[in-house]
């Protein structure tokens, strides 16, 4: 059960405001919200799936536990370990910061603008590895070699430039440039969506060996549900900068408690043309992050809307079914006591 | 249903020249297009799906032309030779937007940004009928309302950028239908968009063929949409079409070893973690440096020495046809396909 | 069913001979780089470059090329036609204008390469890592920039003339200082872009410093437009310095340039009767500055993926 395992990294109503500015002097009128209060667990070896459409703010998540985007509000206290402690990741500096640039890590979507086009794939390595110690260039050699045979790639393509490989091969690069400063947590920012399908599987299987052999924990962020289902431990799902549903795989998928997972569910495709889904086809489209409707984000195309929907926002509160731990944000199961976490 | 075809492609081949070198993209493929029928071609990057609708609507670039074959518009009166005609000559550009009509993958490219959608809209009417303004007018609105845009009188005076991604691409299928054309050419209409409004623009394309009997012919790499939403698949790999048939033979019965992998190799909802996810092995090979014969020998389980020579296309039954000297053995080497309706938690109403 | 049969055109021609190539096999992939290729193959870059050499290597050898002196004054031999003895005539003080020429292609390509390099040394400096960093430091330079290359470049050349003096150096100082800005917003422009990439967030997430980003990894990404730039703008600079020597605020007349040769041709008489005076100086600045066009516009095309190559 989950009170077994290490607590890696705790959110606390983090939030993630984009100014908007206009008129003459550029002044700011208005915010995209695009991380909106935010409170989330992160245990140590699991794979944490981020699901949601686009504005649902799961990339934004992503690189703000990260640190590539400044967090405007909320703690994200990370667990460094019993000697160093427990800090929070946006008021590190120095030594502890440049520890957390190590410990975290990212792959990211686009195979085609991860890696520098005038560099070999050695050259493009030489610095992080000489910022976290290794400067001595046969050891760098060395070090790139087994990372690359790590991911099923020949220790000679350290030598060559990113466009003489493949969609897939250069993904598998991204995947060792991440692994070069030994993470414990990697985000995998929809690491396989620009992959033809057959590619995908390949890497897919990668990030599960990897994760075995190396201990890892991921934050895998993706809008294709047959994959997260395929690779996570538990699922966030997200709407409008909100977590909506938070619980086990399978629970996500046997037992959906909020409308939108519902709706989201119904709305992939099956690839089996026997079985025509009863879909639930939502009205209208994905709200603006900059003005979201008041009360409960989902409530203009929930089916299930009721009045308090309209003007009370409900809030993640943690329910038992099925003896595990499930988490939702909805009026329909809202009880009394107020948010754990 | 109407056993006539509208289009009947035979034999295509278009080779593309760039940097003096010649790349066969499409290498011989055959197929029909019937009325009120949804075609769905299939196939991973660099397989010439969308090479195979540029062919059609002949919006093929500068440095390539269809090399042979042919490509017949079999319409009211005539058939009509597209792959003949002149590129950008009156009978071609009569034909697009009246006849064939084409939408395309990412909405916000695909409209210009500096004219309002109904004057986009109003410009193909004004092309090929006889409508005065007025009358455009009128009809661009009727035409949003019917695609399921909101406030279709406030729509037509705006701009792309001013509508959301599932509503651009409605206007895109309102510009494409405003002529009722016999066939619809839609090239991965929904992939740069969200499930759930793929889910609304397919509930509509599905209408759409229902009310005017249009021959659609729909390209995607999403062997999901292809289950929903095609009568047939024709499934391609490097420049030909290694199966085709009805979809639901197809997808039960894969006679191609590459239609097997790739069903194979997807990950399937409700199957969960355990299941055996089989990547297909090796890569696809460089469209320079391409294996003699059958194309998908080097990654193939049933390779012999008699791949070397490309298969002719035999027939599996009436309806079906697959490109393989090993199509029973693949066939009966067919494990279980996955259950998807096990697992799968009862719909709420 | 009728058929309209399609006319072929020259595009087909070429179309076939290269199926039929690659059929027989003959079409191998090259290793050479597709960039120097398509540079190679087009004619009228090969053209500007063979100009280019030829005017450059004669002016760096001048004296195996010619045994006069440019300055040597020699009053018998005043105005005289072009001959073996003087290819380009003589000038009103005797001089050789062959020598003349060639002597005066150096400081002329000197000064016009040295401000182009100079120019592009500051404007990329500043360009990358303000158009990386953004904030104060790219607003201010960009308001800077903006007041450099709104100063009429002839007002500040008469200015610092009247201050300082003739002289090459001064002439180069004021080039440079009118001309980064151009070079500066190119590289800016280019670093808003690259700056989005995933490879620069990666380094980012490594918590690589912000100089070692922005001019080791990302600038080499940036150069090839750069480097077109330069070599249009050293046109630009020889075409400015011949101007501004003409004019009498370059460098000083008695130094050979090919601006202060031409100056020397400013009357009537001159145009009329003795035109080897301005006629050779002319048509070098001109091929010379048209050569390095066509080579500034090949490697242009260089990344053009829709042109045969």
């Amino acid at each position: 059960m989950e009170s077994n395992k290490e607590v890696l990294v705790q959110l606390k109503g983090v939030k993630t405001y984009f100014p908007v500015r206009s008129g003459f002097f550029n002044k700011v009128v208005d915010h995209v919200q695009a991380v909106n209060d935010v409170d989330l667990t992160i245990y140590r070896g699991e794979t944490l799936g981020l699901v949601g459409e686009s504005g649902c703010g799961k990339t934004t998540l992503g690189k703000t536990i990260i640190q590539l985007v400044k967090a405007t509000d909320g703690e994200i206290n990370y667990n460094f370990g019993s000697e160093i402690g427990v800090h929070d990741l946006r008021h590190v500096s120095g030594e502890i910061e440049d520890l957390a640039r190590k410990r975290i890590q990212i792959v990211f979507q686009d195979p085609y603008s991860s890696l520098n086009p005038s560099f070999t794939i050695y050259q493009s390595l030489r610095d992080p590895l000489a910022k976290f110690g290794v400067k001595d260039k046969e050891a760098q050699r060395n070090l790139i070699g087994n990372l690359l045979e790590a991911v099923n790639m020949r220790r000679e393509y350290m030598d060559r430039y990113p466009h003489e490989f493949s969609g897939g091969q250069r993904q598998r690069i991204g995947i060792a440039r991440a692994l070069c400063v030994d993470p414990e947590m990697v985000v995998c920012d929809e690491a396989v969506s620009a992959l033809d399908v057959s590619i995908q599987a390949q890497v897919l299987n990668l990030l599960k060996d990897l994760k075995r052999r190396l201990n890892l924990t991921y934050i895998f962020i993706t809008h294709n549900l047959s994959v997260v289902e395929y690779i996570s431990d538990r699922i966030a799902v997200m709407y409008l900068g909100r977590i909506v549903e938070l619980a086990q795989t399978s629970q996500i998928f046997d037992h959906t408690m909020h409308p939108y997972t519902e709706a989201l569910l119904s709305a992939i495709p099956v690839v089996d043309p026997d079985h025509k889904t009863q879909r639930i086809v939502l009205e209208g489209d994905v709200p603006n992050p900059i003005n979201p409707p008041s009360g409960c984000n989902f409530h203009p195309r929930c089916r299930q809307c009721m009045e308090i929907c309209k003007t009370e926002r409900p809030a993640l509160q943690k329910h038992i079914v099925d003896g595990k731990e499930h988490f939702t944000a909805c009026h329909l199961y809202a009880k009394a006591e107020t948010r754990v976490e | 249903m109407d056993m006539k075809p509208v289009i009947t492609v035979d034999n295509l081949r278009t080779y593309f020249y760039n940097d003096k070198r010649c790349n066969k993209v499409l290498n011989g493929i055959s197929f029909k297009l019937y009325k009120g029928r949804t075609l769905c071609v299939v196939g991973e990057s660099g397989c010439g799906k969308s090479v195979t609708a540029s062919s059609i609507m002949q919006l093929l670039p500068v440095l390539s032309r269809i090399e042979s074959g042919s490509i017949t518009y079999h319409g009211d009166k005539n058939d009509i030779r597209i792959d003949q005609l002149e590129r950008n000559g009156k009978t071609i550009r009569k034909l697009r937007g009246s006849d064939l009509a084409m939408i395309f993958q990412d909405p916000m490219t695909a409209l210009n940004p500096v004219y309002t959608i109904g004057w986009q809209i109003m410009e193909n009417l004004k092309y090929h009928t006889t409508l005065n303004l007025k009358e455009r007018r009128k009809k661009a609105i009727e035409l949003l309302e019917q695609m399921g845009v909101s406030n279709p009188g406030k729509r037509v005076d705006q701009y792309p950028h001013e509508l959301s991604g599932g509503m651009r691409q409605r206007a895109m299928i309102a510009m494409a239908m405003s002529c009722n054309p016999k066939i619809l050419i839609a090239d991965e209409p929904t992939t740069a968009l969200d499930v759930t409004i793929q889910a609304q623009i397919f509930e509509l394309i599905t209408k759409l063929k229902s009310e005017h009997d249009t021959a659609v012919m729909l390209i995607t790499h999403d062997m999901g949409v292809v289950s929903e939403l095609a009568d047939d698949v024709a499934v391609m790999y490097m420049g030909n079409i290694v199966e085709q048939g009805p979809v639901r033979e197809v997808l039960k019965n894969p006679s191609h070893p590459y239609t097997s992998a790739l069903l194979r190799s997807i990950p399937v909802l409700h199957q969960g973690a355990s299941q055996d996810l089989q990547p297909i092995r090796g890569v696809t090979p460089d469209p320079f440096d391409r294996p003699t014969g059958c194309q998908f020998g080097p990654r193939c389980d049933f390779y012999t020495e008699q791949c070397t020579q490309m298969p002719d296309e035999s027939a599996v039954d009436a309806t079906h046809s697959v490109r393989c000297w090993h199509a029973d053995a693949c066939r009966a080497a067919q494990k279980p396909v996955p259950d998807h309706a096990a697992g799968q938690q009862p719909v709420v109403q | 069913m009728f058929t309209l049969t399609r006319t072929r055109t020259r595009l087909d021609r070429q179309f076939d001979r290269i199926r039929d190539l690659e059929e027989a096999g003959l079409n191998k992939k090259s290793t050479t780089s597709r960039a120097l290729r398509k540079l190679l193959n087009n004619r009228l870059a090969m053209f500007g470059l063979a100009i280019f050499l030829i005017i450059l290597l004669s002016s760096a050898f001048a004296p195996l090329l010619t045994s006069y002196d440019p300055l040597g004054v020699d009053m018998r031999s005043i105005l005289k036609k072009p001959s073996l003895l003087h290819l380009f005539g003589t000038d009103k003080l005797g001089r050789d204008v062959f020598t003349r020429v060639l002597y005066g292609g150096r400081i002329s390509i000197f000064v016009g390469l040295g401000s182009a390099l100079g120019a592009a040394s500051i404007g990329v400096l500043l360009g990358a890592y303000g158009g990386y960093k953004g904030g104060w430091f790219d607003k201010t330079v960009i308001r800077f920039s903006e007041i450099f290359m709104s100063f009429p470049q002839l007002i500040l050349v008469m200015m610092l003339v009247s201050i300082f003096g003739q002289g090459l150096s001064n002439l180069m100082i004021i080039f440079i200082i009118t001309g980064w800005g151009s070079v500066y917003r190119l590289t800016r422009a280019r670093m808003l872009s690259l700056r989005e990439e995933e490879y620069v967030q990666s380094l980012k997430s490594f918590g690589l410093n912000d100089f070692i980003i922005c001019y080791k990894h990302i600038l080499p990404n940036a150069i090839s437009p750069i480097v077109v730039n330069i070599t249009l703008s050293t046109a630009m600079f020889i075409l400015e310095e011949s101007a501004l020597s003409f004019l009498g605020l370059g460098v000083p007349l008695e130094i050979a340039t090919w601006g202060n040769i031409l100056n020397a041709s400013q009357d009537l008489f001159t145009l009329q009767n003795t035109w080897w005076l301005w006629l050779p100086v002319g048509v070098t600045i001109s091929l010379f500055v048209m050569s390095i066009n066509f080579v500034g516009d090949g490697l242009r095309d260089t990344t053009d993926p829709t042109q045969q190559g």
